[in-house]
């Protein structure tokens, strides 16, 4: 089994470097500037992953609350110390940095350590874990910064399925967004309504629970449409619809989705060849080198580039999943957590740039400029070493 | 379910969905985006396409096209040495780069360019980065050929209205009036496009991106006018001021000859139209097909085809002419106060006598004789290939009772009207593919100024006899003693015709003349107005037939 596991995370860490190789090249055909600020970012981050291997599990454990509240005080002062209209880095020294994705780390870390001394997880641990992943959340969500928030309870959700959380709580989480989704036709509201109605009755839940849940159906579905309305500007509908239709708006947004199927598309099978890409390297899309880096990827590497890419994240992902089996509770928690915030990352920014979804700033891992998120990446990957080399 | 097994399936599922997403954008709609992608940094430029040349019917070259060269560059691009040694070349600018604020477009900065200057910028290209002599077709119009002006006509940008008619951009050269209005479309060529690339802040990034298209050349046109023809004519008409003649081929339609007097430059008219629009004697309009006259005497052919179809009137009804008709309480005169005596139709014709057609538009009767004219069904345009043609006035009876109110109308006007006189108003060409008709005993080609084309025929159903009655009278015009014109009678051809004078309010009569020849197998019909210069035997008819013999002579 270690030895599967070895092979496994030797996978992962090839996997890894492949794709953060890759976002490098993408980079540096998009502007030297990223490409080299990208390397300073990388360095830190392998120093930052080798220092996390040096901690004990155990010490990590007892440190975890504690680790967490201090990320929760970071978000505090992030509200407190910038006076811009979106508050989300707090400047130390040269570097700018965005607590929230830090929270991403110690969030998974705080709920493995609530679930980690039971083999059979209490409502009231979930409702702790919970409360704290709201907390984290709320504070995120003030900055704004609502798909960061919400990876925070895609986390959350995660680790307590796969840990074994009872399904009266779970069950209202998941109808919760989906229920506000469904609501842009009576039609699906109704089938949504229906269904759960007959899945509790077969899985034998008690009247009180189905009731509570058909509620939570009905009230969200009901004022979803009523927020939308009343409660978003103009502007902020369209951003969320743009990806829609993008070429029948005129806005920057929309106007970028556009461009970002353009860019696409016309790459093609084999693509333009790296920096010829005539999208990005003209400036018809912006954010390249952020939102965009998978379009921009996919314009000079065409679909044999992009569909490699998609393979990658994918085998990366079960992968994760493989080590997570047989292991101990924590790590276990732990693992679920990093399988959590890779896959909530990689599909939502993949979704974005072929406007499956819309654009919520989500980076994709190891590709995006950034240093917060390459930082916490890394230090997930030293987590895993650290894992197995204490499972033996 | 086991946890494990949930997880995986939302990778894969993910995965799939992403997957196809991807097959569809990249692989199945790569045309699609593909061609955006250029539009979206391809900048076309276009490339004008040379206008068709137009010809004459003997080939002779009246209309075509020279280059303008054009130099642009951006004023980035170039060093100032080098915009310096551009400045020496070409003198001043149209557009001193130096006074611009943006500086990374391209921009035009003199056009009209001599050929040798444009060959030095291009041979020094590497001199001058980014300059571009691209090189515009213009229109030549020959200053020897302005007589020709009304039917080549002239060009012009295409105005806001053209450019949605005929789904044009601004600057495209369109065709104004004319010949070149009218086969704008073969005239003109496909234009092409030469490539620049650009970010999409507008700047540039690329000057040759792409091979350029080149612009393909319009189709030339073959004209039926004879250019030596009509330089004759416009020579016989040196000593009027007015008029209009049509030389035309009532078998085929060709149009030898369309010539308006006065007339205006086509290689002149974007400098001189204000001039022309204001100069009184209108050198604007078409005479041939937008001069409007009162027919007078040359109406006599159809007022005696009336008469005949009436069955009131016969080749051999004899009216007595004693110089003048009393109707009423008034004296109707003829135009020989001496009187014609005793004629039948055909002499009536040939003599052209007032009194005899007074005395048959009397018999047949006004609601009669307006009822057998409209049953004639002749229409009210010729259909050249013109624009603009005016419609000729044939008056009806609802015309009359409009008029003149109900009770207003008397019997009187129907002798008014029988000699050409009053309410009716034909234009030269009308007359002319109506004598056609009448020469060809009821046939006649629709008249065209495109060679080796045939736009079809008008026909007006009368019995054959009837239009060789007409015919007889019109050839007694000329060879008949005491035929109008018979001071024109020559043996070495045969022809007939009518003369007419039109009554003019505003001063001198109108001279008119319609013939046709030959007189048995009609191949040609000559049409004249001269505008003020009194009896049509006096100055159209002379005019008429020098172009007959002239004709006979080159044939």
């Amino acid at each position: 089994m270690r030895k599967n596991k070895q092979l496994y995370l030797i996978g992962i860490l090839i996997i890894a470097i492949i794709i953060t190789f890759l976002g490098l090249l993408e980079l540096s055909a998009i502007k030297d500037i990223f490409f080299w600020g990208q390397i300073q970012r990388i360095i830190i981050a392998v120093v930052a992953g080798m220092l996390f291997y040096l901690i004990p599990l155990k010490n990590l454990k007892s440190l975890s609350y504690i680790f967490h509240a201090l990320i929760l005080i970071f978000l505090v002062v992030v509200l407190f110390s910038s006076h811009e209209d979106v508050k989300r880095w707090i400047t130390i020294g040269p570097f700018n940095i965005q607590p929230s994705e830090f929270a991403k780390l110690s969030l998974i870390l705080a709920i493995s350590r609530i679930y980690a001394d039971n083999e059979k997880i209490k409502n009231s641990q979930v409702l702790k874990a919970l409360l704290i992943t709201i907390l984290t959340a709320v504070l995120v969500l003030i900055e704004p910064d609502l798909a960061t928030s919400v990876t925070y309870l895609f986390i959350f959700f995660v680790i307590s399925y796969g840990m074994g959380a009872a399904r009266e709580i779970l069950i209202p989480l998941i109808l919760l967004p989906l229920s506000a989704l469904f609501s842009v036709h009576p039609l699906l509201v109704v089938i949504l309504f229906i269904g759960t109605f007959v899945y509790l009755k077969l899985q034998n839940f008690s009247p009180f629970i189905t009731l509570i849940n058909l509620f939570l159906i009905l009230s969200v579905s009901l004022s979803t449409p009523i927020i939308w309305e009343k409660g978003l500007k103009d502007y902020q509908r369209q951003r969320l619809t743009a990806f829609l239709t993008p070429e029948k708006y005129k806005n920057r947004e929309a106007w970028q989705i556009y461009q970002a199927q353009i860019a696409l598309g016309s790459g093609g099978l084999t693509g333009k060849g790296l920096g010829k890409g005539t999208q990005k390297g003209l400036a018809f899309l912006p954010a390249a080198h952020t939102d965009f880096i998978f379009t921009s990827f996919g314009e000079e590497f065409g679909f044999l580039g992009t569909s490699f890419l998609l393979l990658l994240y994918s085998l990366f992902l079960v992968f994760i999943l493989k080590m997570a089996q047989r292991t101990g509770r924590y790590h276990k928690g732990i693992l679920l957590g990093i399988w959590g915030y890779f896959f909530y990352h990689y599909a939502l920014n993949m979704a974005a740039n072929v406007s499956l979804f819309p654009v919520v700033g989500i980076p994709l891992p190891f590709m995006t400029f950034g240093g917060s998120h390459i930082i916490v990446e890394f230090i997930m990957l030293s987590m895993l070493f650290r894992i197995l080399k204490e499972e033996a | 379910m086991d946890k494990n097994k949930i997880f995986n399936i939302g990778i894969w599922l993910v995965f799939t969905i992403l997957f196809l997403r991807l097959f569809q954008i990249q692989i199945l709609k790569h045309e699609y985006y593909y061609e955006l992608s250029l539009k979206n940094y391809l900048k076309p430029l276009k490339l004008h396409a040379p206008r068709g040349d137009i010809y004459d019917r003997k080939g002779k070259l009246l209309a075509h096209w020279e280059p303008v060269f054009r130099v642009s560059l951006i004023p980035d691009l170039i060093a100032p040495e080098g915009l310096k040694k551009l400045k020496e070349i070409l003198g001043s600018l149209d557009v001193d780069p130096e006074t611009l604020q943006i500086k990374s477009n391209y921009i035009t900065i003199k056009t009209g360019i001599p050929f040798h200057k444009a060959l030095i910028i291009e041979e020094n290209y590497e001199e001058f980065p980014s300059v571009v002599v691209d090189a515009d077709p213009s229109r030549v119009y020959y200053p020897q050929f302005n007589y020709l002006s009304h039917i080549i006509g002239y060009v012009g940008e295409a105005s806001q209205e053209e450019i949605e008619k005929f789904n044009l951009s601004p600057g495209d050269i369109v065709g104004k009036t004319g010949v070149e209005a009218v086969y704008d479309t073969i005239l003109r060529g496909k234009d092409g496009y030469r490539f620049i690339a650009m970010d999409s802040k507008g700047a540039i990034v690329d000057l040759n991106p792409r091979p350029p298209i080149p612009p393909v050349k319009g189709r030339s046109l073959k004209l039926t006018i004879d250019s030596d023809l009509t330089h004759y004519i416009d020579s016989l008409f040196l000593p009027y001021e007015k008029g209009a003649c049509v030389v035309y081929n009532p078998q085929t339609g060709d149009i030898y000859s369309l010539y308006s007097k006065p007339y205006f430059s086509s290689s002149l008219i974007k400098f001189k139209w204000g001039e022309y629009l204001k100069d009184p004697s209108s050198p604007l309009i078409n005479r041939t097909i937008q001069g409007l006259y009162p027919p007078g005497s040359v109406f006599k052919p159809i007022s005696a085809l009336i008469g005949l179809s009436s069955g009131k009137i016969e080749k051999n009804t004899v009216f007595n002419c004693p110089g003048s008709y009393r109707f009423g309480t008034r004296i109707w005169k003829c135009w020989k106060s001496s009187g014609h005596g005793n004629l039948d139709l055909i002499q009536a014709i040939a003599q052209s006598c007032d009194v005899y057609f007074y005395q048959l538009g009397l018999k047949v009767g006004l609601e009669d004789f307006l009822n057998i004219l409209e049953d004639f069904r002749l229409p009210i345009k010729t259909g050249i290939d013109l624009p603009g043609e005016y419609q000729v006035l044939l008056p009806n009876m609802d015309y009359y009772r409009k008029k003149y109110g109900e009770y207003g109308v008397t019997e009187g006007y129907v002798m008014n009207l029988s000699i050409g006189q009053g309410e009716v108003l034909l234009t030269p060409i009308w007359i002319a593919v109506v004598t056609g008709i009448i020469a060809n005993r009821g046939i006649g080609a629709i008249p065209h100024l495109l060679l080796d084309h045939n736009p079809g025929y008008i026909k007006w159903d009368l019995p054959r006899e009837d239009f060789e009655v007409v015919r007889e009278g019109m050839l007694q015009v000329i060879k008949g003693e005491h035929g109008t014109a018979s001071f024109l009678y020559s043996p070495q051809f045969s022809f007939a015709g009518k003369t007419g004078t039109a009554q003019n309010p505003h001063g001198e009569d109108h001279s008119l003349f319609t013939c046709f020849s030959p007189y048995e197998n009609p191949q040609i019909v000559i049409t004249v107005v001269v505008e003020n210069a009194g009896h049509g035997s006096e100055a159209a008819a002379p005019i008429a037939a020098k172009i007959l013999k002239r004709w006979y002579e080159k044939k």
